[in-house]
């Protein structure tokens, strides 16, 4: 077996599966297409919906896979041939040529800016903007590294030219490189190539045809501020900002005419969120939406579309527009619907349309299904093994992750992709760290005591031209040499070369340099890399620091040449007055547990506990009821598949109970938790055992949630046993079968009962649709000649197989539209009930009789979580489910390291997602199982004892939990009290530094940037400056 | 095969998700109130019964452009057809008021469709240079233009085009059927006479097998569509047994087989700008895999090296707009907007205007009559438009040569 994985694609599921891989013990090689890692992620403006720029969250993890020893970063390179099976496969890869050394070039830009203005539509702008033959795909590319377009390239097509090669300073241009083929061999294979969107495929009627007419993906690059339009709302016709905006949704998605009978899930956030932005970026524009169902089901996913609408203007039109028609004169587009509401036919004109059209899958899946011998499905996306496994392909050893298996948003593709990685992580268990490397810095670190005389080392980078052209680097390093304590400063073309590393250590050993400084590009790519060689060269690493001369000085100071070569000159001189206080920190290394705590023993904590015990570690599953299952219990047949609930259940329950590693308490509540990741101390309370002590490493989540009772709504009450809801309807058929459904001719359900609401719960709680449905299937099949009501909202069957789940039931049941405004009524007759309803399609009222009503009501959180909450010290979001870090990019994650969330306690979901994000939560544990300790960073806050005032205002603002206020005993000269102190957790602190701002008594504050050191910079820039003068 | 199909109407449309996208690219809906959104809305509802008496359906244009968009491709003209049938049936609906010409057409269709009604079909418009037999492998299926000439003259050429093309080209003589009957067409889209047009289309297949024919051909886009449809869905092996072709069809695939070229005599050459109805018969109403459009396309593009120029009109193709008029229902003022609007399309596309359907021509020659702005516009069958330019490449068998 392998200890190693083929990831191809590079887009947010590649790259969240490479990291988590190489964390839990493997080595990656990661194949991507295209010149540059990022994907469909990196072309977003911001992200829903929280409105964060996308790239730059993104960007660090791409900085981080770029940087990681683990990942072998393949772009540009694609996948030929495989063979072999799991746990041994060979791969053959085809490297395309670049014709650009990827060794040599810094990625300076210096042959872009030379090379001949012929230009061609740049293919990361969705042909919006334009590129030269040499290019970059974007600024913040990961590799940083340029590539010919040798279709363009006048030397390679023509043989003249050559201005490129003759301008790179590092001389990494190679005409000649040729494709290159070799064999890798790797254990498992995942494929994680994402999807296209539909634009010139679409029929006629949307008028893609039209300039001004564009596709969503289109719009985030007219959008985003690095776009061709550099974030100005302009319609491409005649670069006019346009004053009305139409939004069309389902442009091509549920629709057979386009061949597309799925819905592509993500369109109704990213168009509220469009409409959004737009509004944000020019007052002027009026945004309206076309829509049809509105399917907004994730966390504050509804509340964000209601915003839209309340707060910024945006107004929704309901109904399928017919067609568009451009206005030839103008330009401008006339779209064509009926008023739904009213029956009339209308036109509306619009300056700009943009069309959320169909997400597909990407153009060559076929072919790469091929290649890897796996399966597609009928909508010709990669095919998972089953339903509640949609990780795995068709053939063992080959994984899905995001977008590849369908469609989903970025944060199920991210929890997805953590699970991906820890089901690889069972499956090659046994090859854990076989592959991978560590570097050991051999060098021992030489002493610097804070007596020592500064001795100060500065290089400054001229970044090809890039700092170079503007600010006037040898003159700056005649003014730096001249300063106190710069024992040597000098001046290099690409300070992050290899030989310039060399040249690094020689100057720290020539010069006896105990300080040294860069003046070059960003720290959030290079400081990690100076690090290391001051490392290698012996010095501590928080003896070096970092000036970034160019981001902030020389690109935005191009034609000021004077002012910037000052800025460069000031900003030096205030990093060598900071140097001059820096010390050496140390790291340290904490032991973790190598065990689990799992809380709640439904699907999700029963499929985390099984995948860390498969990777062979103890896990302690705590369920606070009699038995295993949690809702699943209650239900009888499982969505969408005809599975009987118990059945899958049992399966589960008996694998759990049947491992060795996994040790289960029943009945059982948790009293206490203690400790911080690696060491916690738990408490529990069992059947047997009132005070059972557990120490665990790291804690999982899993506590799931409940149905909600509409108490006193819809004339739900314990007096009208034939109005309930869909749980206590499951519970009915489980237990009475279908014998009480004789006397029962209608059968009315009503979705959105309590949920989607102005107040109270404003949520929608996602998988109640579904649960309709299902419950529909079932009794039609039950008594076939039912009559079935359905009165509903929006309905939300958003994943790929679900409308035709859903298209299925329009043939068991009537669908009748209500609105929010027009609830319905139910007045008790005799024996059945009288329902008055509006259907908002045809504003008209209609009234029946029914025998039984079920009522879908949304779930809520578990009783008693604030309790839980307050104990493992992680917060809860507003509607009462568990918080997590981060909404996009670390779903699975609280804040606080060492605790995870997966299943309903994070929000409402189905059985599958519940799986793949219990898999992804015990992937993310397990990475610290696995690696067995952790080293804390240097850069964390220190308590100044003797200044602590005990006041608690630190701990209160930290976000990670990493402060504490503990008591000490305190002997004063007469008396003895118990005082408390402010402590920092060093495994939980990240150094963000908000209690050193808190702190009324300066008594804490942050290693590498204390009071002084922050001081020295400001006095520097004000009194240096003028002495200098 | 005696009993008509009587679907639920309610079950064919629970398809429907309620996007309402089909009123609006509802042709009829542009000039009159008819919302087909709603009305399925009311059927799903359970107000089938109301829809139906209120006799809404009989206003439906059937030119099929709803389904051509309807993402859940509900066929809502298939289902006015069926509902016609119930409106006739089982609520006693007369269709005959909505009838153009009091009728007259349709009315010899339900005669012929009589098993004692054998007629005997006028066949002196055969051009002597013509033969043609009663057996034989390819037949002609002339259809009802030759009952048009007591009204309007207009259609004459177009047997006589088509049977000139076919006989320049085949070895033997055609088949046309002195006894032929309607195809049924009108019957079984317009009026709801289900059984009058199953034995119409029995009679036709008791001919078809007489005479020992394997392929078909037809000038008129209805009669395409019914044959190669219709028919297959009443007789299982129509399909083993026949082949039907339009003429365009056929034209095509001789072109292609190198059997013909298009050229033009040098001293009548004049350049002509034409444009191409399509008939929802020959557009819509086929499947998607019938490319017999892009065929059209293809000979038209062959055109220009002779110094024709072909435009488009706005709406081609399958998005065509309707003659206003289908299987005689429904000639008024509303069907003449429609013509109106169509025309005014073929006038800015080209002087003349060819199409597949003799019913298209009758309809807008009869709004020519009425308006001059249209006058110069020339309108054709695909055959007048195409038999002096079909000339011969390989010369043909002269009878008893292969012994």
């Amino acid at each position: 077996m392998e200890g190693s994985v083929l990831v191809i694609g590079g887009g947010i599921a590649g790259i969240q599966t490479s990291l988590d891989l190489t964390e839990l013990g493997f080595k990656v090689y990661l194949v991507e297409k295209t010149p540059s890692i990022g994907g469909r992620m990196a072309q977003l403006d911001k992200t829903f919906p929280t409105n964060d720029c996308s790239l730059c969250i993104l960007a660090p993890k791409m900085v981080e896979v770029g940087r990681n020893p683990n990942i072998e970063l393949m772009t540009y390179h694609e996948v030929l041939e495989i063979a072999g099976e799991a746990g041994n496969f060979t791969v053959k890869i085809l490297k395309k040529p670049r014709y650009v050394d990827e060794s040599k070039c810094k990625g300076c830009g210096d042959c872009a800016s030379k090379c001949p203005k012929i230009e061609v539509p740049r293919l990361f702008d969705m042909n919006l903007g334009k590129r030269k033959s040499i290019y970059i795909p974007f600024p913040q590319a990961v590799p940083p590294v340029y590539v010919i377009d040798p279709e363009l390239c006048l030397k390679i097509t023509k043989g003249v030219c050559g201005v490129c090669q003759k301008v790179c300073k590092a001389d990494a241009i190679d005409y000649e490189q040729k494709p290159i083929e070799f064999e890798i061999k790797v254990g498992a294979i995942v494929v994680a190539t994402g999807f296209d969107m539909y634009g010139e495929e679409l029929s006629k009627r949307w008028g893609y045809q039209y300039e001004n007419v564009v596709n969503a993906l289109e719009y985030e690059r007219i959008l985003c501020a690095s776009g061709p339009y550099e974030g100005h709302v302009l319609r491409p016709s005649d670069k006019e900002e346009p004053r009305n905006i139409a939004f069309i949704q389902c442009a091509g998605s549920r629709d057979r005419q386009e061949d597309v009978p799925y819905c592509s899930s993500v369109c109704c956030m990213y168009t509220a969120k469009e409409a959004i932005i737009t509004k944000e970026h020019s007052e002027n524009s009026e945004c309206y939406v076309f829509r049809h169902d509105l399917r907004a089901y994730g966390k504050n996913f509804y509340e964000y579309t209601q915003r839209a609408q309340d707060e910024y203007g945006v107004t929704y039109f309901q109904t399928k527009i017919s067609k568009i028609i451009e206005d030839s004169k103008t330009n401008d587009l006339v779209i064509h619907y009926e008023n739904l509401q009213t029956g009339k036919i209308e036109t509306f004109k619009a300056n700009l349309v943009v069309l959320a059209s169909p997400l597909v899958p990407k153009k060559d899946s076929k072919e790469l299904a091929k290649i890897l011998g796996i399966e597609l499905d009928k909508y010709g996306f990669f095919k998972e093994q089953s339903y509640y496994n949609k990780s795995k392909a068709s053939k063992k050893g080959i994984f899905l992750s995001g977008f590849a298996q369908g469609p989903m948003d970025i944060p199920e593709t991210v929890a997805g992709s953590s699970g991906v990685a820890s089901e690889i992580a069972t499956l090659l268990s046994s090859e854990k760290f076989s592959n991978t490397e560590e570097k050991i810095i051999e060098t021992p670190e030489k002493e610097v005591k804070p007596s020592d005389e500064p001795r100060i080392g500065v290089l400054i980078c001229h970044c090809g031209i890039n700092i170079g052209k503007y600010v006037d680097v040898p003159k700056v390093v005649e003014k730096i040499n001249k300063l106190p304590n710069v024992t040597h400063c000098e001046d290099n073309m690409y300070s992050c070369s290899s030989d310039s590393q060399e040249r690094i250590k020689e100057m720290i050993k020539e010069y006896n340099l105990n300080r040294f400084i860069v003046a070059s590009c960003t720290p959030r790519t290079h400081e990690p890399l100076f690090q290391e060689t001051c490392e290698e060269a012996g010095l501590n690493k928080y003896l070096f620091e970092m000036v970034n001369i160019r981001d902030q000085c020389s690109w935005v100071h191009m034609k000021e040449k004077e002012a910037a070569t000052q800025k460069a000159e000031d900003l030096i001189r205030m990093a060598v007055s900071k140097a001059r206080l820096l010390k050496p920190q140390n790291e340290e290394n904490l032991k973790i547990e190598p065990s689990a705590l799992v809380i709640g023993g439904g699907i999700s904590g029963m499929t985390a506990a099984l995948n860390i015990a498969n990777q062979g570690f103890e896990v302690h599953l705590v369920e606070k009821e009699e038995e295993l299952g949690g809702i699943l219990n209650n239900l009888y047949e499982l969505f969408p598949n005809e599975d009987k609930a118990s059945d899958f259940l049992v399966e589960n329950i008996e694998k759990v109970e049947n491992h060795k590693k996994i040790k289960t308490y029943l009945h059982s509540k948790i009293k206490d938790i203690k400790g911080y990741i690696g060491n916690y101390n738990i408490s529990l309370s069992t059947l047997d055992n009132d005070k059972l002590e557990l120490k665990v490493g790291t804690i999982i989540v899993a506590t799931g949630a409940q149905e909600l009772k509409p108490e006193g709504n819809f004339l739900y009450s314990d007096e009208n046993p034939k109005i309930m809801t869909q749980l206590e309807l499951e519970q009915k058929l489980t237990k009475d079968g279908d014998k009480w459904l004789k006397d029962i001719k209608r059968i009315t359900t009503i979705l959105c009962v309590n949920s989607r609401q102005k107040e109270g719960i404003t949520y929608c709680s996602n998988i109640c649709c579904s649960v309709a449905l299902k419950n529909i299937r079932i009794l039609k099949e039950m008594k076939p000649n039912l009559e079935m009501i359905v009165l509903y909202r929006d309905l939300q069957m958003a994943k790929k197989e679900f409308e035709d789940f859903y298209r299925e039931r329009r043939q068991d049941a009537m669908f009748i539209r209500y609105s929010l405004n027009n609830l319905p009524s139910i007045e008790k007759k005799n024996n059945n009930y009288h329902i008055n309803v509006i259907n908002t399609n045809l504003q008209q009222e209609l009234e029946f009789d029914t025998d039984l009503i079920i009522l879908t009501t949304p779930l809520i959180p578990e009783d008693n979580m604030d309790e839980l909450a307050k104990m493992l010290k992680v917060p809860l979001d507003g509607t009462g489910f568990f918080l997590e870090a981060h909404v996009k990019l670390r779903p699975l994650d609280f804040a606080t390291d060492g605790i995870f969330l997966c299943g309903c306690a994070q929000w409402p979901k189905n059985i599958q997602d519940s799986i793949s994000q219990a898999n992804g939560a015990a992937g993310r544990a397990s990475r610290f199982l696995s690696a067995g300790e952790i080293t804390t960073s240097g850069l964390i806050s220190e308590v100044n004892e003797a200044l602590c005032i005990g006041c608690g205002k630190c701990e209160e603002v930290c976000p990670y939990q990493a402060v504490e206020l503990r008591e000490i005993e305190k002997t004063f000269e007469d008396i003895t009290i118990s005082i408390k102190k402010s402590y920092v957790n060093s495994a939980l602190c990240k150094g963000c530094g908000t209690c050193g701002a808190t702190c009324p008594v300066g008594a804490i504050s942050v290693k590498h940037y204390d009071f002084d050191q922050i001081g020295v910079m400001i006095d520097s820039y004000l009194l240096e400056k003028t002495q200098a003068e | 095969m005696d009993k008509v199909y009587q679907p639920n109407l309610r079950e064919l449309l629970k398809k429907c998700y309620q996007c309402a996208r089909c009123t609006g690219v509802c042709q009829i809906s542009k000039v009159q109130y008819f919302r087909p959104s709603r009305i399925i809305q009311q059927i799903l509802e359970g107000f089938e019964e109301k829809v139906l008496q209120s006799g809404v359906l009989w206003d439906c244009l059937m030119c099929n452009s709803c389904l051509q968009n309807c993402p859940e491709e509900i066929n809502f003209a298939d289902i006015v057809r069926n509902a016609k049938h119930l409106m006739v049936h089982k609520y006693g609906q007369n269709p005959e008021e909505c009838v153009a010409h009091k009728g007259i057409y349709t009315s010899i269709s339900e005669l012929m469709s009589k098993l004692e009604v054998n007629p005997k079909r006028d066949l002196s418009w055969i051009p002597k240079d013509c033969e043609i037999a009663k057996e034989g492998k390819i037949l002609y299926h002339v259809g009802c233009t030759p009952f048009f000439k007591f009204e309007f003259d207009e259609l004459e050429n177009v047997p006589i085009s088509t049977l000139r093309i076919l006989s320049k080209i085949e070895n033997e003589p055609i088949v046309v059927l002195e006894d032929e009957y309607c195809c049924g067409h009108d019957l079984y889209w317009g009026q709801g006479k289900m059984e009058e047009f199953i034995a119409l289309a029995k009679k036709n297949m008791k001919n078809f097998e007489r005479s020992g024919i394997s392929t078909i051909i037809t000038t008129c886009a209805e009669g395409y569509r019914t044959f190669k449809i219709e028919y297959p869905k009443i007789f299982e092996d129509f399909n083993q047994k026949f082949e039907v072709k339009h003429i365009i069809e056929y034209v095509y695939e001789q072109w292609k087989a190198g059997r013909i070229t298009f050229k033009i005599d040098e001293k009548t050459k004049e350049k002509i700008n034409f444009t191409f109805h399509d008939p929802c018969r020959m557009s819509r109403f086929l499947p998607k895999s019938n490319t017999i459009m892009q065929k059209t396309r293809e000979i038209f593009l062959q055109l220009e090296h002779l110094g024709y120029k072909f435009t488009e009109m706005e709406h081609n193709q399958e998005n065509a707009l309707c003659c206003g008029v289908s299987s005689w229902m429904n000639c008024n003022e509303r069907s003449k907007a429609l013509r109106y609007k169509r025309l005014s399309e073929a006038k800015v596309a080209g002087d003349t205007m060819v199409t597949s359907c003799p019913k298209c021509i009758l309809h807008f020659n009869c709004l020519q009559n009425d308006y001059d702005e249209f006058s110069a516009l020339k309108i054709l069958d695909f055959t007048e438009f195409i038999i002096n330019l079909v000339q011969i490449t390989q010369k043909k068998k002269i009878k008893g040569d292969e012994q």
